[in-house]
């Protein structure tokens, strides 16, 4: 033929191609007319259609280069495999060819005979096989094939005889008897409780697929039944990896099949999830009778990738033979089955078979939570990045590690050079894949994953891709950044998704309502909250204004402006707000494993709001359901959320001063999280973190200690020593020790600390202000006054650096400084700093915000000190109250509050009024801080002051005593006070009376 | 083997291509030359190899090459799909070559593992196979140059529509029809069963 010919050709045959089988004659007639030759030709290619050679199939060449010598003849049937009489070919399986045989003894029946096909080590698998025939022929079930008998041929390859199943495969069963969705997953059923038959006999199929699957029939009644699957146990992996190199046809048909981790070659990952995944692909393709991925024709490296990183099809929808719905429920359950981490698969095919008898029992299933859910927990609004939009930034970074991930799983060979590329691209893989599920602010900061973040950000601003990957590119690393914290970076990547997707849709779309919300979040992380609120009214009015509106969307929309109230203490208006939001998932939205962590996580945010209102013992009763609620969909052997829940619990327990109940609390938490996670993990560090805070708050120094510690080698070891969960622990020594007056070590565990913070967030950082701040504490509570006020100012010309001069962390830095000055008597040069202060929270806060209480009681005692005595009695009054109606009637801040009022009236020369609140002062902090606190000598010293005012110096001076032998033991006091205690108790220097 | 200022030239001569079927032909083959090298002694080294099971397919050496010889910051997904259309030609000379060395009987030894005499239906590919292919594919060349020229990168190359596509300049739906073709075609002249 000559091209002009050619040509011509092509052209029809493509269009004939495209055809409907039955208009095809009439078309060529059209289209070739007289032409014969022409005619001819295109028909015989029609015909190959149904024939094309595997070489040419995916387009692939499987061991082209290394395969065996001489090309041999085509294959012939032999006539006798061992005591077998051979009798026809009943298929081909990847492993070889499956005959009809015929077996004389013990018993003449016909059974199929499998001769594997040499390449296997054979001596192996039949010894191995002989070594285990008693478990495999026990497998007696009655849906999966027995297996009979086992032996060599001659030349040593190896044979197995199974129970002859005449059927057809289970895809075929359900087309051709048109089964509606119900009949085909109790069918899949029958399959599932099979394969958990052999799980639990320690078998593991490794090569479920449809061939696999027959169904056939016997008295009346269709039995699926699953064959092979004793030889894929004796054969052993390495059959199952030369099985994957097979011919290409092969290869791909049971690629569509294989897990991830088996597709990538690592053999050592393939456990009873793989069979777990098969099994979904399988009920995938049972209903919508197509596969989830589209693999056909692709070549393997991509055939891979997309197993590897694309989200399957979905599901509802699909042009199918089966009648009947298919529910949220049974969607669920085969995209659990279908994860691409086999952690967040079922376990085994036990726990399959009861989602599945569960749903077709109209039960609800059971929902695990995803054991990488990871909940930010300053932001309410949980924001998860999609896998599916990960996999993208994969495929776009690094296809080319990924790639070689995967051939260097198959080639298993190289060395030196190809190790090291193979550790640096599964790195970078694996940083990758922190990036975007890392976001705790615990997590520790990897600095690599950063640099890889950056990278990425730029390569994106080189050229685009198609559209749609664009956009899921730039969010899910715009959300990796947002989980690192670096909000400014993530804000620019999500605005430009938002307005690339506002091009493409329209302002009003869906899609662009959630990217507004993505946007919100960013904002919330950053404290913005006027932006944020701006960015997540908009996400909520597109989401409302659809015609059908989702219920799912809008009530995210809601958690995230109730977690901005939340973050401005607004404290009415977000209640409301999240209250609808659980409303919407009580009622309106479908359950499902995500939507009830969301409703979990809807109602801790209602109780942090209830709590922050004082309404804590509300907040408790709901903390409590979120713990059945997570105890009862999640198990606690699989799932931190108990835990997490266990710490919100005692938390609440501890902000209602009822340390002693939270301990057990926060140490079953711990023990789930040692347990799970393991004693090493982060997640232990955090536990024990907050156990030691426990035990600090309940003063019991020396296991807070060792708590403290074994978090902070926990973090050292697992994450870094430049971290913020290292430097953070360390701050939380220092505070233990400064709250035990060991000013040394805990100057030593701050300075470590600001170090730290100093490396991990830059030289500038509010962070580090805080460091600074802590610093300031300590430096001062050992006299070193001129170093804290340093200390002090430095933090708040760092925070006034980098932020806006209305940021509420500057009324911290404010506060910390006019604090320290008024306590040093220098009341004129505090109060214009506090009176900054007080402007910033009054603007920003709710009245009720325990900042803005403890910025304004301060307020009150520069007052004080400016002798305007009337002004700070009222505001004091009025702090007084919001504590009480918070913390109840016993707080240390409520005795801080008296000793000042006592102080003030004493100043006022109302001594008769001064009394009684200062007995009440010292009675509390008695009760609250024990008996050598310092804060108990000051009130001492300033019941002393005020009896001796009396005349009252019988009372007086014990009290004075009880004071300097407090003192005694501190390692500052300052010298004004300790001279006015020794005055009262008539004591020298020495101690002389 | 590829020192790394290798990687830098081909990376920039990668960069600076925009048609694989350029005039500059001293750039191609330069380029060439340097990837048909290196494919073949990665080739060689693995079936140097006594125990090598067969694990390499093709084109997972045409990626590794791509890995080692390209800078892999300056790579784009351009330069990228020039790189695998030039590879996949290289490719398959090298397979072309030893599948003839194997006919004529030069190679063995360390390869052949079981008599193949009772081959069975699901072997794989066979030397002959890969020879028919390559005189198939240049059959197919004398009647439609560019639908050859796509079955050949498909093939060795393992590109996908996309990359194809975009190495040729044509629109994906052009290659997706030639490739269907190609299929059908190949298969036939393949004989298959």
């Amino acid at each position: 033929m000559n091209p002009e010919r050619f040509g011509r050709m092509k052209e029809i045959l493509l269009t004939a191609l495209a055809l409907p089988k039955e208009e095809r004659a009439a078309y060529l007639d059209r289209a070739c007319g007289e032409d014969a030759e022409l005619r001819r030709e295109v028909t015989e290619l029609l015909g190959q259609k149904d024939r094309t050679a595997g070489i040419v199939k995916t387009g692939a060449l499987e061991n082209a280069l290394g395969e065996a010598a001489s090309p041999g003849p085509r294959p012939r049937m032999p006539g006798q495999v061992g005591p077998y009489r051979i009798l026809g070919i009943l298929g081909e399986g990847g492993m070889g060819i499956v005959y009809r045989a015929e077996q004389q003894v013990p018993v003449h029946r016909e059974v199929a005979l499998k001769l594997v096909r040499t390449g296997i080590d054979s001596a192996g698998a039949v010894a191995r096989f002989e070594s285990e025939r008693q478990v495999l022929a026990i497998m007696d079930h009655p849906n999966i094939a027995r297996l009979f008998d086992a032996g060599s041929e001659d030349n040593g390859r190896p044979y197995f005889v199974m129970e002859l199943v005449r059927g057809v495969p289970i895809t075929e069963y359900c087309r051709a008897n048109r089964l509606e969705v119900r009949e085909r997953v109790r069918l899949h059923l029958e399959v599932c409780r099979a394969v958990r038959h052999a799980h639990r006999r320690g078998v593991i199929h490794r090569d479920l697929k449809p061939s696999n699957v027959l169904v056939t029939m016997a008295g009346g009644q269709s039995v699926p039944k699953v064959i092979d699957f004793s030889i894929a146990k004796a054969l052993g992996e390495p059959a199952l990896g030369t099985e994957f190199r097979t011919r290409t046809g092969q290869v791909v048909g049971t690629l569509e099949y294989m897990s991830p981790e088996q597709a990538a070659g690592r053999v050592d990952a393939v456990d009873t999830r793989s069979d777990v995944y098969a099994l979904g692909v399988v009920l995938y393709e049972m209903i919508a009778e197509r596969l989830p991925y589209d693999v056909a024709g692709q070549p393997l490296p991509e055939a891979v990738r997309r197993i590897a990183e694309e989200p399957p099809s979905p599901l509802r929808g699909a042009k199918t033979t089966a009648t009947g719905r298919v529910d949220a429920d049974l969607h669920t359950i085969v995209n659990k089955c279908l994860e691409k981490d086999p952690d967040r698969r079922y376990g085994s095919a036990a726990e399959l078979v009861e989602d599945l008898e569960r749903h077709l029992d109209s039960r609800p299933i059971l929902a695990r939570p995803p054991s990488t859910i990871y909940q930010l927990r300053k932001l309410v609004g949980r924001h998860r990045v999609a896998f599916g939009a990960a996999a993208l930034v994969f495929a776009f970074l690094a296809v080319f590690s990924v790639t070689l991930a995967v051939q260097l799983g198959i080639q298993r060979r190289e060395r030196a050079r190809a190790e090291a590329q193979a550790r640096k691209a599964e790195r970078v893989t694996e940083f990758l894949k922190e990036a975007f599920k890392a976001a705790r602010e615990d997590r520790g900061y990897d600095a690599t994953v950063k640099e890889t973040l950056d990278a990425a950000a730029e390569k994106l601003a080189k050229g685009e891709r198609d559209p749609e990957a664009d956009v899921a590119i730039r969010q899910a690393i715009g959300d990796a950044y947002m989980n690192f914290g670096e909000y400014d970076k993530a804000e620019w990547l999500l605005r430009e998704a938002l307005e690339m997707q506002e091009r493409r849709l329209g302002p009003a779309h869906p899609e662009v309502g959630t990217a507004h919300r993505s946007l919100a979040v960013n904002f919330l992380g950053a404290e913005k909250t006027e932006e944020a609120e701006r960015e997540a009214r908009r996400a909520l009015e597109i989401h409302e204004g659809q015609r059908a509106p989702d219920p799912r969307l809008v009530a995210l929309d809601l958690g995230v402006l109730g977690a901005i109230r939340l973050l401005k203490y607004d404290l009415d208006d977000a209640e409301p707000l999240i209250r609808r939001q659980i409303a919407l998932y009580e009622n309106e939205i479908r359950r499902s494993d995500q939507t009830i962590q969301e409703l979990a996580t809807a109602k801790e945010t209602l109780a942090e709001v209830l709590q922050n209102g004082g309404r804590v013992g509300e907040a408790e009763v709901i903390v409590r359901e979120v713990l059945e609620l997570r105890r009862r969909t999640g198990g606690t052997d699989r799932t931190t959320g108990v835990a997490m829940s266990l710490d919100n619990l005692a938390y609440i327990l501890t902000r209602q001063g009822k340390s002693v109940d939270a301990e057990p609390i926060f140490r079953e938490a711990l023990e789930i999280r040692r347990k799970i996670r393991g004693p090493g993990h982060p997640e232990t560090a955090i536990s024990l973190r907050n156990l030691g805070l426990c035990l600090r708050s309940l003063r019991r120094f020396a296991e807070a200690e060792g708590a403290l510690r074994e978090a902070a080698a926990i973090q050292l070891e697992a994450l870094g020593r430049e971290t913020p969960g290292y430097g953070s622990v360390l701050v939380e020594l220092g505070v233990l020790h400064a709250a035990q007056d060991h000013v040394p070590e805990a100057e030593r565990f701050t300075r470590e600390a600001l170090e730290i913070q100093r490396k991990v967030y830059g030289e500038e950082h509010t962070v580090v202000a805080g460091g600074l701040r802590s610093l300031g504490r300590i430096l001062e509570a050992g006299g070193r006054y001129d170093e804290a006020e340093a200390a002090f100012r430095s933090g708040l010309a760092m925070l006034e650096e980098i932020l806006a001069p209305d940021d509420v962390q500057i009324s911290y830095g404010l506060a910390s400084v006019a604090v320290f000055l008024a306590l040093r008597g220098r009341f004129e040069e505090a109060a214009p700093l506090q009176e900054r202060a007080v402007a910033i929270v009054e603007r920003k806060q709710d009245k009720d915000a325990p900042e803005r209480i403890a910025t304004l009681g301060w307020r009150a005692f520069i007052l004080d000190g400016l002798g305007r005595f009337a002004e700070a009695e009222a505001l004091r009054d009025d702090c007084l109250t919001r504590t009480r109606r918070i913390f109840g009637d016993e707080h240390p801040w409520i005795a801080s509050g008296l000793h000042a009022r006592a102080m003030a009236l004493r100043r006022q020369r109302r001594f008769d009024e001064a009394l009684p609140v200062a007995r009440e002062a010292v009675a509390m902090r008695r009760k609250l801080l024990g008996g050598d606190h310092k804060d108990l000598a000051a009130s001492l010293l300033e019941l002393a002051e005020i009896l001796a005012l009396r005349g009252d110096l019988g009372e007086a001076r014990p009290a004075a005593r009880e004071a300097l032998a407090i003192w005694k033991k501190a390692p500052f006091v300052d010298p004004p006070l300790l001279a006015r205690a020794r005055e009262i108790a008539g004591e020298g220097e020495n101690g002389e009376r | 083997m590829s020192a790394p200022a290798d990687r830098g030239t081909i990376s920039r001569l990668l960069r600076d291509i925009h048609s694989l079927d350029e005039v500059d032909t001293d750039r191609r083959n330069q380029l060439f030359s340097a990837v048909y090298d290196e494919l073949r002694a990665m080739a060689r080294q693995l079936m140097r190899d006594e125990k090598a099971g067969h694990t390499l397919q093709p084109t997972a050496l045409v990626h590794e090459t791509f890995i080692r010889l390209v800078e892999q910051d300056g790579a784009t997904w351009e330069s990228r799909a020039h790189f695998f259309g030039i590879a996949a030609r290289a490719m398959r000379q090298i397979l072309v070559d030893h599948a003839r060395e194997k006919a004529a009987g030069k190679r063995g030894g360390g390869l052949t593992r079981v008599s193949l005499s009772e081959a069975e239906g699901s072997e794989p590919p066979q030397a002959w196979e890969v020879l028919s292919l390559h005189g198939a594919l240049d059959k197919l060349a004398r009647q439609d140059a560019r639908m050859a020229r796509i079955a050949e990168m498909r093939i060795f190359g393992g590109l996908t529509g996309e990359e194809t596509a975009h190495v040729l300049r044509v629109s994906p739906r052009t290659v997706d029809g030639d490739w269907s073709v190609a299929r059908l075609w190949l298969s036939r002249e393949l004989g298959a069963a």
